[in-house]
């Protein structure tokens, strides 16, 4: 359910996969952060993952992500024979943007395009749609820390992946971006895609699965 | 423009733009060479057969003076995670990293050498070797650099610790990359065979070091 | 058998086992050793009683060498495998090669104070030897400056790999630096020319420093093992302590 009037463009159609993750357990040296974690998501879906600090929500995240090697378990993508790489599936939103502080939005929004094999024409409708138009093109090192994420977000969308996995996504944004945010990702599951985020706000979502990660240690 | 020259491109922008560009190893030369001789001392038959050791020699620190953004940024602002995901071939999205780096910062540096062992009296040819041959290392020293750089990422106040980690390892290119001006200058026949080996110093850089730096931005991924 | 020693408690019944004897062949060796090197052997007839310097040098100088083989083999098997004790072995491995270095320095440049007149001499072995010294330093200042043990174990391991290859186009390359002059080497172990009576106490201070170097590590790797297990104890039981307070309230 829209309640703005963001309008999205239309991209070339993903294929919309599942997520499993079985048995994850990750330790930081002999502390265990996580133990025993498994999740099924499939298209369409969002999960919320919560939990105070230091309760390995980030680290949990990347290691969905391919970043980290878990101690145990895995992570798989897609339901096929062939399990599809995190490269191809997954657009992640780190705790940083991602951006280049010299660099303006026009040029690291055209650079990820060219990146992901995409054209240019849908950055301008992802940036209305979050509100950012007319900051296209001033340096991020000129832009507030909401407004960086928010181009940041707009990077996540222009991937056109299927699986999204958010760190604190929220976290610098006030109540119209998380707004846009809730829109964005409502946008992306009415298209298959499917949305982890590791949060410690209370953030709305529609239909969205809580999982505290408190209780898996 | 392919992915890798699209990376390529923009690692040179992000070198003008946020690094000052060729300013900072330039400056940096130019200082060394004339500090040099300030503490060497004026002796002209002194300084000639220095030359060309000092050229070599102040081209590796300033090649060493950017070696901390290169990859040090990306870890910081999470742009090294979206590469790791673009689906890019990560050995060739390093080097094209560090390509791009050098070819927007490192050029003055063979120019600057021609000159600087012209100051210390070395005759033209040699002159002209010397500075050929720290254009055939600038590969090898750039590379190693983006290793040091890479295992070094984020770390605060890295500088001292990446020219630990990068001086052994560019040992072997400064002894042929300075010996090709050496023995020029000295007329015997190695000239030609340091600045062979100083080719197949790069180019062997090239081709083991991407996967070095990639083993080790991942390493640093934790 | 590298997976069969991961097990803790396997390796420290190793460990408690060899210490000991590793310690006493140690202390055997350095004195036969020493006594062969100071009294039972004869002076050089180039040298003279100075030659007894090389007693020292040459094995600490091998011991360096040997003990950077080994700390890139345990990145190696760290690198690969994942066995948490090849890192911690990596890890300690790193200062005693250091000091090894150092040693060998130091002795060198005593030795060869009689033969060049100077404290120092540019030639290709010593210059290795201090690039080696380099590489040390750099691998334990890295380790040093990350704060996350686990990226500091895989960090140190992709440098000393990468150290290695290193290290044989170094000594290839200072070979060549230092061939265009030919200062006068320290040694020149030629197999057939050197005598019996110089070998034997060669080999044998270089047994005693091996086994010296080994006691020090399987020490220490004890030690740092059984820190890291009283301290996962500790951690358990603080953890069940909250958790009992958590239920409580």
């Amino acid at each position: 359910m829209l309640t703005t009037t963001a309008i999205f463009p239309d991209l070339p159609a993903f294929r919309p996969e599942k997520t499993r993750v079985s048995g994850l357990s990750l330790s930081r040296g002999d502390l265990t952060l996580v133990r025993d974690f498994s999740l099924d998501l499939g298209p369409g879906e969002a999960v919320l993952m919560s939990g105070p600090n230091g309760t390995g929500k980030t680290t949990l995240l990347r290691a969905i992500a391919g970043f980290v090697r878990p101690d145990e378990g895995r992570v798989s993508f897609g339901a096929g024979p062939e399990p599809a790489s995190s490269a191809d599936c997954v657009a992640w939103l780190g705790h940083a943007d991602g951006l280049k502080s010299v660099e303006t939005p026009r040029q690291a929004l055209r650079f990820w395009a060219q990146m992901g094999g995409q054209g240019r024409s849908a950055i301008l409708p992802l940036l209305r749609a979050m509100a950012i138009e007319s900051l296209i093109d001033r340096p991020v090192s000129r832009l507030s820390r909401g407004q960086q994420r928010r181009c940041a977000l707009v990077r996540v969308a222009l991937a056109n992946r299927p699986v999204w996995l958010l760190d604190e996504p929220a976290g610098p944004l006030d109540g119209g971006g998380r707004t846009r945010l809730a829109d964005l990702v409502a946008w992306h599951r009415s298209r298959g895609g499917s949305v982890i985020a590791a949060t410690h706000q209370l953030l709305d979502w529609s239909d969205a699965r809580r999982i505290d990660l408190g209780a898996h240690r | 423009m392919s992915a890798l020259g699209a990376i390529l491109a923009r690692e040179a922008r992000l070198a003008w733009a946020g690094g000052g560009g060729p300013a900072g190893p330039a400056a940096f030369f130019l200082g060394a060479i004339t500090l040099a001789p300030l503490a060497i001392g004026p002796a002209a038959d002194l300084l000639v057969a220095v030359g060309p050791g000092i050229m070599g020699f102040a081209a590796l620190l300033s090649v060493l003076q950017s070696a901390d953004r290169l990859f040090g940024d990306d870890h910081v602002d999470g742009t090294a995670e979206l590469y790791l995901l673009s689906g890019v071939s990560l050995p060739g999205l390093v080097l094209a990293k560090v390509l791009g780096q050098a070819s927007a910062t490192l050029w003055p540096l063979p120019v600057i050498g021609l000159f600087g062992a012209l100051m210390y009296g070395v005759p033209v040819l040699p002159a002209c070797v010397g500075a050929l041959a720290l254009l055939a290392a600038i590969p090898a020293l750039s590379l190693i650099a983006g290793f040091a750089g890479a295992l070094a990422a984020g770390v605060r106040r890295s500088g001292l610790l990446i020219a630990l980690i990068a001086t052994p390892m560019m040992v072997p290119v400064l002894i042929f990359a300075a010996g090709a001006g050496r023995s020029a200058l000295a007329g015997d026949e190695r000239a030609l065979a340091n600045l062979l080996l100083t080719i197949a110093v790069s180019l062997a850089t090239a081709a083991l070091a991407p996967f070095g730096i990639v083993a080790a931005v991942r390493s640093r991924m934790g | 058998m590298l997976s069969y020693f991961s097990n803790p408690q396997r390796f420290d019944r190793l460990a408690r086992t060899l210490i000991p004897v590793f310690g006493s062949l140690t202390v055997v060796l350095l004195g036969v050793g020493g006594w062969l090197a100071l009294l039972g052997s004869p002076p050089d007839y180039q040298q003279g009683e100075t030659i007894r310097i090389m007693y020292v040098h040459v094995p600490a100088a091998y011991m360096a060498m040997a003990l950077y083989a080994a700390l890139a083999v345990a990145s190696f098997v760290y690198f690969v495998w994942r066995h948490a004790l090849a890192d911690t072995a990596a890890e300690i491995i790193a200062p005693i090669g250091a000091l090894f270095t150092v040693l060998a320095l130091f002795t060198g440049s005593l030795w060869g104070k009689p033969m060049w007149g100077t404290w120092w001499e540019w030639d290709a072995r010593m210059t290795s030897v201090l690039v080696l010294l380099l590489v040390y330093l750099g691998y334990m200042a890295l380790r040093a400056a990350l704060e996350d043990a686990q990226q500091a174990a895989r960090t140190g391991a992709v440098l000393a790999m990468a150290g290695i290859v290193n290290l044989v186009i170094v000594k290839f390359s200072v070979d060549w630096w230092s061939s265009l002059h030919q200062p006068a080497s320290l040694i020149r172990l030629d197999g057939p020319t050197i005598h019996a009576s110089q070998l034997w106490p060669l080999v044998i201070m270089i047994l005693a420093y091996s086994f010296l170097a080994g006691w020090l590590v399987l020490y220490r790797l004890r030690s740092q093992a059984l820190r890291r297990r009283a301290r996962a104890l500790q951690r358990q039981r603080d953890q069940a302590a909250r958790q009992r307070e958590e239920a409580v309230s």
